[in-house]
């Protein structure tokens, strides 16, 4: 095991949250992922949910899982990617961890 | 060595709470701070880790020690501050009683960063009630 203080991370992509609302009975964050080299997003959210035990469809930019009732999409320029994730079936308490766990995989998943 | 336990009542089935385990890379999407886990083997027994914690990286391997579908999940950390993780999942009608075992060496030069044994086993319970709640939050609806 090795311990070691790594304050820039090469291999993490760096992500801003922007906006975050929970409410009883949904959630919507937004996320800006700053990204020197391309990021495939669909395969990044798509592990992670199915991680997560959700069945997700992928669709043109965006990932929907919940029977539709959670998405999760994404707006590509050359640098960053602008991230919205929004769920409205689920507990409150689940719908964080579940933007917790994507948020988590965006960072750190290759 | 010092142990945590923590348990809790899953409205899921035994077999269902099992699967949260048997797959290494699943366990980043539960487990607070761990950030990565790498090179798992084919046969899914033994996989690196990597927890970041606001910068400080801890990284290790670790081996599957027992698989005994549904009830007994057992991994052990062997680099470094050895552990053992053992989680155990018990039907209790149409629920199952998850528990959560963790068994850690204490360093002394780690201690002192710490500051006292008793810090680092509050920490350490923390983190396994995180854990176990974390589970019973993704299965249940």
């Amino acid at each position: 095991m090795s311990i070691r203080i790594r304050i820039i991370d090469p291999r993490r992509t760096f992500i801003a949250r922007v906006y975050s609302r929970d409410s009883d009975l949904s959630s919507r964050h937004l996320w800006i992922a700053i990204h020197p080299r391309e990021r495939d997003w669909a395969a990044v959210f798509r592990n992670a949910l199915d991680l997560l035990m959700e069945i997700s469809q992928v669709q043109r930019q965006q990932v929907t899982f919940a029977d539709g009732a959670g998405h999760i999409a994404w707006q590509r320029t050359s640098f960053w990617t602008i991230i919205r994730l929004d769920m409205s079936a689920f507990s409150k308490k689940k719908r964080r961890l579940l933007a917790a766990a994507l948020l988590k995989s965006a960072r750190y998943s290759n | 060595m010092p142990k945590v336990t923590e348990s809790a009542l899953v409205a899921a089935p035994a077999e269902k709470v099992f699967q949260m385990f048997v797959e290494p890379q699943r366990a980043v999407m539960f487990v607070p701070g761990l950030s990565r886990i790498n090179n798992i083997s084919s046969d899914k027994r033994s996989w690196d880790f990597e927890f970041n914690w606001l910068g400080l990286v801890i990284s290790g391997h670790s081996e599957c020690t027992a698989s005994e579908a549904p009830k007994r999940y057992q991994f052990k950390t062997l680099t470094g501050n050895k552990s053992t993780w053992t989680y155990r999942c018990e039907p209790d009608g149409a629920n199952t009683r998850l528990s959560l075992e963790v068994e850690y060496e204490v360093p002394q030069q780690q201690l002192a960063r710490f500051a006292s044994e008793t810090v680092l086993q509050k920490m350490n319970q923390n983190t396994a009630r995180e854990i176990v709640s974390h589970i019973k939050t993704l299965l249940e609806p």
